[in-house]
């Protein structure tokens, strides 16, 4: 017999996901913990987060806290910095060291049963790092090489700009991470040391751990090697002062450019604001995901991109909505048409069908993050930066269940903002200069590739 | 070691369809990973990058599935699906909460069976025109977007089934036709030249009845057989340096070296680890660390069913002569060989590779991943243990053995601002 294809095989849809079990710690100094143990493997991924990042830069002096997150792990403890990666590997464990605006991350993934000796070597790390002046000097002059590279990019280009421009040069939450270039230069070894005096202590720092680690175990060494370094914190919350609405264009010319990057977007609301569950339905329709409209549009209807896609990013205080392609060049102005039209339509119409999917893809896709030793630690993470109580995950999918048509609207209506949207073009002006009345854009600005402007908006 | 021995079973389809179920129920997530023994060293003559678009096409609907609902099915069931092409294979996945593990398993059949009923000429355009879009942002608006492209091209002849890019020439792109899609698929995209794995949150004995049901009245036709491919050794150096859209030089050198499992290709990626794996490594520490010659070194060894190659590639700090770059590079190589690779540098290694064994084993997708990878190149999907005991066996001595790769003619690709004389 042959089998009928045409009807969709159906589920009964038993959901039979049990949330793994969060723990809260408290080390002997204060620091706070979240834990979640997962005893499939015989392994520990474990994050420590300082509340440092690019926003103290101090004036002047951009790229100082990338600057010092690299070079905290270049000799410390009495091992040179060859000494520290040789035990490093030795134990089969890794360490990253990142920095974003806000903070800072030392990240850990070590066998269980090397995590104690991993994280002694943070520790060192962490309380009595060298910053010899020779690491400083080659260190330094990598990254000001490697910024060279940028202006070769479109995607970064486009996406610096994009950021500086959002948050604009009265706050430091868009500045660009490793910096300008005649800054770094100037930057000394004693810069950085100062760094690190001021902003990375334990006094500022929290943790996240997922492994087959027990808690006491776990609290113990904390405690043990990471629990105190560092003096007292120092207050470094910046202003928060953002641009005044308007209606802004910066592009970047590269001539004979094949395809044009485009970023739209503007500020929009806090990661804690009540609609932070409606936004996620709202742009899970809009632009999350591949059969979104906007994807669906510029990809599979007209043909224009590789991939089209729209997200909220977030600091601490804020957030901003971001729309993101790259286009053929020929299609630049009627790609960028139909992005309006899509931020424009999301704001009127959304259907029931549309949201149902939505919602459903949200909460199925639920369990899924929960599945590898970095999706935990990063969903603890999450807690962490936002300040959010650990039943946060116990409600997602209540919360998510519970928006409605009116709700997806609404977050659109506040989150996605004509009056203040920012859009930047990295191409070939020629395809797109000239044919841009229609948007009425109150400020167009020519800009290089470094991101400075060319004439005076 | 246990953790890496997997309880699995491995069965074929009348059709001969290869099928292997790996049970591990921890999240109600399952994964359905389809490999078909195609990719793009199957590519007709002047139609390079079929493959890949192939690939796309499978995603544009079906007789049963309209353009546009196979993502829609998976993601609307919480799933994420995608695809990929590469020289030996094209790969097709999804990963959907363990209760739409049939919508799955009927999406991936439907258009295993029923793709051609759906083919148009509008689908086709428009997906021609997708993947000219990527090939302009991944490659051609990118800089160094053509080194693999030049590499592959410089060290395999004209007819060499790596010789063109995976994602075609954009004239062979832009030159398909419905007839090429249909050959492409009647020719490869049968149960009988492909694997499937399901893996995750399931009962074996129901999910064997569901993969009869979907899979098992789909034809097969025709044995695809090994490509009659003889890999040619270099008779002499080649040079080219390409003047691209970069601040920074750029040069990468290559030998030829093994066909992928071969037993000294486990000997080649510990060498790998020790010149560029980490700050230890040698060539790192000297040309990055020392000398401040180079802002980044990296080595690997690449393997596919027709051919391998070990590469090196640096990129200058500004002002840096790459030839100075190349000096050090064959010298720090000889030394390695002359006086072989230290007990430390060995054991450093190893260890690393152990725990990323255990590591990659926390992600079901990588796991039916690599489940399929080892059936698909050694006829047995359950090779993890094994394949680590490769690693574990490379002594000083099998490093040493590696030497003679390095002595034989190879590839010295540059890339170097257009500026400084390119047209």
């Amino acid at each position: 017999m042959i089998l009928d294809r045409t009807v969709p095989p159906q589920s009964k849809e038993e959901i039979k996901f049990h949330l793994p079990e969060i723990q809260q710690i408290k080390t002997a100094s204060g620091m706070n913990g979240l834990f979640i143990q997962k005893t499939k493997l015989p392994m520990v991924q474990f994050m420590l987060v300082v509340s440092t990042g690019s926003v103290l830069d101090a004036d002047g002096k951009s790229g100082l806290a990338n600057l010092t997150s690299i070079l905290i792990d270049e000799g410390a403890g009495g091992l040179t910095a060859l000494e520290l990666n040789n035990q490093f590997e030795l134990l089969g464990s890794s360490i990253q060291i990142s920095v974003n605006h806000e903070f800072m991350y030392f990240t850990l993934l070590s066998l269980e049963e090397k995590f104690g000796e991993t994280l002694a070597l943070l520790g060192k790390i962490l309380s009595t790092p060298h910053f010899e002046q020779t690491e400083f000097q080659r260190e330094k002059s990598k990254v000001t090489a490697q910024l060279l590279q940028i202006k070769d990019e479109p995607d970064t280009i486009a996406d610096k700009l994009f950021e500086e421009q959002i948050f604009g040069a009265k706050n430091k939450l868009g500045n660009f991470i490793p910096g300008k270039i005649k800054e770094i230069e100037l930057l000394t070894n004693d810069d950085v040391k100062n760094f690190y005096h001021s902003f990375i202590t334990s006094e500022s720092s929290g943790f996240v751990c997922t492994g087959s680690i027990g808690l006491d175990e776990l609290l113990k060494l904390v405690n043990q090697f990471v629990d105190k370094f560092g003096g007292a914190k120092k207050d470094g919350t910046p202003t928060l002062i953002l641009p005044a609405k308007k209606k802004r264009l910066y592009f970047v010319h590269k001539a004979d450019a094949p395809q044009t990057e485009i970023r739209v977007g503007n500020i929009s609301g806090k990661r804690s604001d009540d609609d932070f569950f409606a936004r996620t339905v709202m742009n899970t329709i809009l632009g999350g995901q591949f059969n979104s409209r906007i994807n669906y549009k510029l990809r599979e209807t007209k043909g224009f991109t590789y991939g089209a896609s729209s997200y909220f990013v977030y600091r601490k205080m804020i957030g901003y909505f971001l729309m993101s392609t790259s286009v053929q060049a020929e299609h630049t102005v009627e790609s960028l048409r139909d992005i309006y039209e899509e931020l424009h339509q999301i704001k009127k119409t959304i259907t029931h069908e549309e949201l149902e999917a939505a919602k459903l893809s949200i909460i199925r896709r639920f369990p899924s993050n929960f599945e590898t030793y970095y999706q935990l630690a990063s969903g603890l993470n999450t807690l962490h930066t936002y300040d959010l109580p650990v039943s946060y995950f116990d409600e997602y999918i209540s919360n998510i269940e519970s928006v409605t048509i009116e709700n997806a609207l609404s977050s659109a209506e506040k989150n996605i903002l004509d009056e203040t949207r920012v859009v930047v073009l990295v191409g070939d002006k020629t395809k797109f200069g000239g044919q841009l009345d229609e948007f009425g854009f109150e400020e167009i600005a020519e800009m290089d590739e470094y991101g400075e402007p060319l004439t005076t908006p | 070691m246990k953790i890496l021995s997997l309880d699995y079973q491995k069965f074929s389809l009348p059709n001969g369809l290869q099928v292997i179920l790996y049970p591990e129920r921890s999240l109600p997530i399952s994964v359905v990973n389809l490999w078909y023994n195609v990719g793009s060293s199957r590519d007709p003559k002047n139609k390079t990058g079929l493959a890949h678009l192939f690939e796309h096409m499978m995603f544009q609907g079906s007789k049963h599935v309209k353009k546009g609902e196979h993502f829609k099915f998976v993601q609307d069931r919480g799933g994420t699906l995608n695809a990929s092409t590469s020289f030996d294979v094209t790969n097709y996945f999804e990963k959907i909460p363990s209760d739409f593990l049939e919508t799955a398993l009927w999406l991936e059949s439907d258009r295993m069976g029923f793709f051609l009923e759906a083919l148009t000429d509008e689908t086709l355009a428009n997906q021609i025109d997708v993947v000219k879009n990527e090939r302009l942002e991944r490659y051609d608006n990118q800089p160094y977007g053509l080194t693999w492209e030049k590499l592959f091209g410089l060290l395999y002849h004209q007819n060499h089934p790596y010789h063109a890019p995976t994602i075609g020439y954009l004239n062979d792109i832009l030159s398909y036709n419905r007839n090429d899609v249909g050959e492409f698929f009647t020719r490869y995209y049968q149960p009988r030249n492909a694997s499937l794995v399901v893996a995750g949150d399931f009962e074996i004995e129901k999910t064997k009845d569901l993969i009869s049901k979907y899979f098992g009245e789909l034809e097969s036709h025709g044995e695809v057989a090994l490509l009659n491919t003889e890999e040619d050794e270099l008779s002499e150096s080649k040079c080219e340096v390409v003047f691209d859209a970069v601040s920074l030089e750029k040069i990468l050198i290559a030998w030829k070296t093994e066909k992928i499992f071969n037993e000294k290709t486990f000997s080649l990626d510990i060498l790998a680890d020790i010149l560029t794996g980490s700050k230890n490594g040698r060539l790192y520490n000297i040309l990055v660390l020392q000398k401040e010659l180079a802002l980044q070194v990296s080595a690997f060894q690449f393997s596919g069913s027709y051919g391998g190659f070990f590469c090196i590639t640096a990129t200058a700090k500004p002002g840096k002569p790459l030839e100075e770059i190349k000096k050090i590079i064959l010298s720090e190589l000889d030394n390695l060989f002359q006086n072989e690779v230290t007990a430390e540098e060995l054991m450093r290694s190893k260890n690393g590779i152990k725990a990323h064994f255990i590591y990659g084993m926390q992600s079901l997708d990588s796991v039916a991943n690599h489940l399929n990878h080892y059936n698909f190149y050694l006829h047995e999907p359950n090779y993890f243990s094994q394949e680590l005991a490769h690693y574990e066996k490379v002594e000083k001595e099998s490093v040493k053995l590696c030497a003679s790769y390095f002595s034989k003619p190879y590839v010295d690709l540059r890339f170097v601002p257009k500026e400084k004389g390119g047209k």
